[in-house]
């Protein structure tokens, strides 16, 4: 957490800011010289001064001061005269007496006059101590709530006030973020426009390019593809054709072999009918046999012997017959075999001819394809050649217009530079007195540090001796003339020098 | 056109192209420069505590060979020492940038290239009781780091005031520092006093003095104030100038009833007579190498600049444009005179051998025109509101200031070669 807000100093210097500020006016809100109120006030201290009642003298108010101080004078004048006798001292000494009854009498009644008063003036000054009291704590506590609420106010306006700086600060760096972004977006624009424009060139070099290797390779692949075509044709036609001579020759077979099953079936019907028959026949003739040798026993020998001589017969016939099947079974199969060698030699010729006349095909067209491919192939290199001429020859013009942008950059940059190496002198050329009209040419060779390399050439000097060597004189108080922009410039000026 | 020649044509194209753009671009550029619309070199001088910027600004804007330009505010940039940065130097529109530093040793300077942001020079000039003369001696480095030329701000001018009216007219010999400031009367009169002239070394005066009820020539002592009478001869005592190595000096004497030039030695007091003729020749005015004096005479009927031998000969007239030429002052091969241009009376500048002069002065009654030791400005009286004034006018013409005066008529002022 500690790093995190250490990665944002910035947030961490406003926070410390922010509560520095709230601090500063909670101490500005806070009134040090407020009395405190309620609980906190504690025991008030009265500064009330009790006057003992001895010390207070009250003064006859009936008496003067004037007549007091007649007395007085009167007791000095008496002192003086001694021949006053003890009466009027007595007479003295009881009116004293008596005013002195008279005056503790009033100083009594004064004294309860005095106390009652300074009870009153002791409740007066209570009540109006409790008054002003209530009064002061009344005004404490509005105080307190004034102070509560404008200490609220102030916290408020604190708060609003931090919250608007937060606003303005958050306000004012979307703003920068904004300018940045805005200009950053600006720069990006202008850098890629800037890039675009550059690119373009080459892009269009490029695309002019890619459309040619796109034309190349578009007439390549449909080269390709018609070759190709024409090879599935022609590898179609030849499977067509094998196909057609591989199902004739399938065919020819399945008929061969159905013949020769059939004949063999045939053959073996015949057989199993022969034998059938045969065993039908021998079972005939067992069961006539039976029969004729029950019925006809007596015949028996006879019989016997003229059955075994049919049957000798027939069996002579049988074998003849067997035999004369066997032979033309042989001969059939012979037939069949000698049908089939004929048919495979015929095929084999069939064959050999188709071969033959496949290949003479193919030869053909490969031959063909050849003169096309070869045909195509020219028109390629032909059209490879004219792109590849034509692309040189936009190579050398883009190559010619960048040497002509290069050489124009130079030249600008060299113009500047000759500028500020005629303003560098004509600063320093004091030109003589009397020289109106003169003029002269001069060539320097600048160094890149800004040196004259060799000596100023004057090439023409159109003023006197005095006009030409201030010439002179200017590029050598000029030294170091300004530096170039850069080290490939042609460094040479010939520089006209006039008072026009 | 079939696509080969196509090809051809383009390919013959590009090769044209890149055979003729070098030849074209490697081709001299050819520039111009036109001195009448040429200004000052730029300077920017940064504020020196006590003032010396001020001082050293006005001398060199006095020269003619600067536009100066001042830094106000108080930046880091401008305190002598402060770190130098290429993108804030480059925020100044001018060649260089002047700082300085006053202290108890004395004026330091520094002298900073801002295109390359180095030290072109640093200096100090030693503690002098005049601080002016401090910033002058400034000035004088500044100066000569950039135009190879020898300041002359650190030098001093001698001229005469008059105030009131006869007969009691008052009349005042002054030296003060080249700007006009601090200045000392060497001299008090209630004669007229005149043609006052250096020696060489920049320690005495010799001048013209009525004093004796009549002209004649005293050479004075600025230090010591000691004066003596080289020529007090019957008739005109007049415009005594001093040889460049200081042993002779040449004047105008009508002893045989009419103004001739006259050399006389210092060393023995003897006098040679120059010029013979019946007219007017005047005001003479050593050649920079001693060889020839230069005079105003009318013996062409006019006052013209004629050109002799100082060991005598032919004198040879030097001036032909203008009907009225005289008051020769040389330094080096220029020479300041006094032209009549359509009625008026100016400042003009020709080169020794040359025909013809530039006018550099705008006045009516321009007088008196005296070449710093260096050539590159000419003090001069002129009249402004019918009361003699001092000018400083740049070689060139482009630089003008009134200098600081004392009160009265100001007339005659004499530069002071180098002061060593």
């Amino acid at each position: 957490m500690l790093r995190e807000i250490l990665k944002h100093p910035s947030a961490l210097l406003i926070a410390i800011i922010i509560h520095l500020l709230i601090v500063m006016i909670f101490i500005v809100s806070f009134n040090w010289t407020e009395p405190p109120v309620g609980q906190e006030a504690g025991i008030p201290i009265e500064l009330i001064q009790e006057i003992p009642l001895a010390s207070i003298q009250p003064l006859d108010a009936n008496i003067p001061p004037a007549n007091i101080e007649v007395t007085e004078k009167e007791n000095e004048q008496n002192n003086d005269q001694p021949a006053l006798d003890n009466t009027a001292k007595l007479l003295v000494a009881q009116k004293a007496a008596k005013l002195l009854a008279e005056q503790k009498n009033r100083t009594k009644a004064n004294t309860d006059k005095e106390r009652r008063k300074q009870k009153l003036a002791t409740e007066k000054r209570k009540k109006e101590k409790q008054a002003e009291k209530d009064a002061r704590e009344k005004a404490a506590k509005a105080y307190t709530e004034k102070k509560t609420k404008e200490k609220a106010e102030k916290e408020n306006a604190a708060k609003e006030y931090a919250e608007k700086k937060v606003k303005e600060k958050a306000a004012k760096e979307y703003a920068e973020k904004k300018a940045k972004e805005k200009a950053a977006k600006e720069y990006t624009e202008k850098k890629a426009k800037e890039k675009e424009a550059k690119e373009y060139a080459i892009k269009k070099a490029k695309e002019k390019a890619a459309k040619e290797k796109a034309a190349k390779e578009y007439t390549e692949k449909k080269a390709k593809e018609k070759a190709a075509k024409e090879y599935a044709i022609k590898k179609a036609k030849e499977k067509a054709a094998k196909e057609k001579a591989t199902k004739e020759y399938t065919e020819k077979k399945a008929k061969e072999k159905a013949a020769k099953e059939y004949a063999i079936k045939k053959a073996k019907e015949k057989a199993a009918k022969e034998k059938a028959a045969k065993e039908y026949t021998e079972k005939k003739a067992k069961e006539k046999a039976a029969k004729e040798y029950a019925i006809k026993k007596a015949k028996k020998k006879a019989a016997k012997e003229k059955a075994a001589k049919k049957y000798a017969a027939k069996k002579a016939r049988e074998k003849a017959k067997a035999k004369k099947k066997k032979e033309e079974d042989a001969k059939k199969a012979k037939i069949v075999a000698a049908k089939a060698k004929k048919e495979a030699r015929d095929k084999k010729i069939r064959d050999a001819s188709i071969k033959k006349w496949n290949e003479k095909k193919r030869l053909e067209k490969e031959k063909k394809i050849a003169a096309e491919k070869k045909a195509t192939e020219e028109k390629e290199q032909k059209k490879q050649a004219a792109i590849i001429a034509k692309k040189k020859v936009l190579e050398a013009k883009l190559t010619a217009a960048k040497a002509y942008a290069s050489k124009a950059a130079k030249l600008k940059a060299k113009t500047n530079w000759g500028k500020r190496i005629v303003t560098h002198v004509k600063r320093r050329w004091q030109i003589p007195p009397g020289t109106q009209g003169m003029s002269a040419k001069v060539r320097i060779k600048v160094s890149p540090s800004g040196y004259i390399r060799g000596a100023v050439e004057m090439v023409r000097c159109g003023g006197d001796a005095t006009y030409c060597a201030s010439i002179i004189q200017a590029y050598k108080n000029a030294e170091p003339l300004p530096r170039p922009s850069r080290n490939d410039l042609d460094r040479t000026f010939l520089i006209t020098m006039d008072d026009q | 056109m079939t696509s080969h020649d196509t090809h051809w044509f383009y390919a013959l194209f590009a090769m044209l192209i890149l055979f003729v753009l070098p030849s074209t671009s490697t081709a001299e550029l050819e520039l111009h420069i036109s001195k009448s619309a040429g200004d000052g070199v730029p300077i920017a001088i940064a504020p020196i505590s006590g003032g010396a910027n001020f001082i050293i600004e006005a001398d060199l804007k006095r020269s003619g060979r600067f536009t100066t330009q001042r830094l106000t505010n108080k930046t880091k940039l401008s305190i002598f020492g402060g770190a130098l940065s290429a993108t804030v130097l480059k925020t100044i529109k001018a060649e260089y940038l002047i700082r300085g530093r006053l202290a108890k040793t004395g004026l330091d300077i520094e002298l900073i290239e801002i295109s390359t942001g180095s030290k072109a020079a640093v200096f100090r000039i030693g503690h002098v009781t005049n601080r002016r003369r401090m910033a002058h001696k400034a000035a004088d480095k500044i100066f000569e780091r950039i135009t190879r030329l020898k300041g002359a701000f650190d030098t001093r001018l001698a001229y005469v005031t008059s105030t009131g009216h006869r007969p009691n007219k008052h009349y005042r010999l002054y030296i003060a520092d080249s700007d006009g400031y601090n200045p000392h009367i060497i001299l008090n009169s209630n004669q007229p006093i005149m043609s006052p002239s250096w020696s060489p070394d920049g320690s005495k005066l010799a001048y013209v003095s009525f004093e004796s009820g009549k002209s004649a020539i005293y050479v004075q002592d600025i230090f010591t104030g000691k004066k003596r009478i080289i020529s007090g001869k019957k008739g005109i005592n007049g415009a005594p100038t001093w040889s460049p190595n200081g042993s002779q000096i040449a004047m105008s004497l009508s002893v045989d009833g009419n103004s001739e030039i006259y050399i006389l030695s210092v060393h023995n007091g003897a006098l040679k007579r120059l010029t013979n003729d019946r007219a007017i020749d005047t005001e003479p005015a050593w050649s920079g190498d001693g060889r020839a004096i230069i005079f105003t005479s009318n013996r062409g009927g006019a006052a013209q600049l004629y050109k002799i031998p100082a060991h005598g000969g032919q004198a040879r007239r030097m001036t032909f444009m203008g009907s009225y030429n005289s008051a020769a002052d040389i330094v080096g091969n220029k020479i300041a005179l006094v032209r009549r241009n359509g009625g008026q009376f100016r400042i003009a500048i020709m080169q020794m051998g040359g025909s013809g002069a530039d006018i550099i002065s705008t006045g009516k009654y321009d007088e008196s025109p005296s070449l710093a030791p260096n050539g590159t400005m000419i003090a001069y009286a002129t009249q402004r509101k019918g009361r003699g004034k001092l000018v400083v006018v740049s070689d060139n013409g482009k630089s003008k200031q009134e200098l600081h005066a004392p009160e009265g008529e100001v007339r005659e002022p004499a530069w002071s070669p180098y002061i060593r």
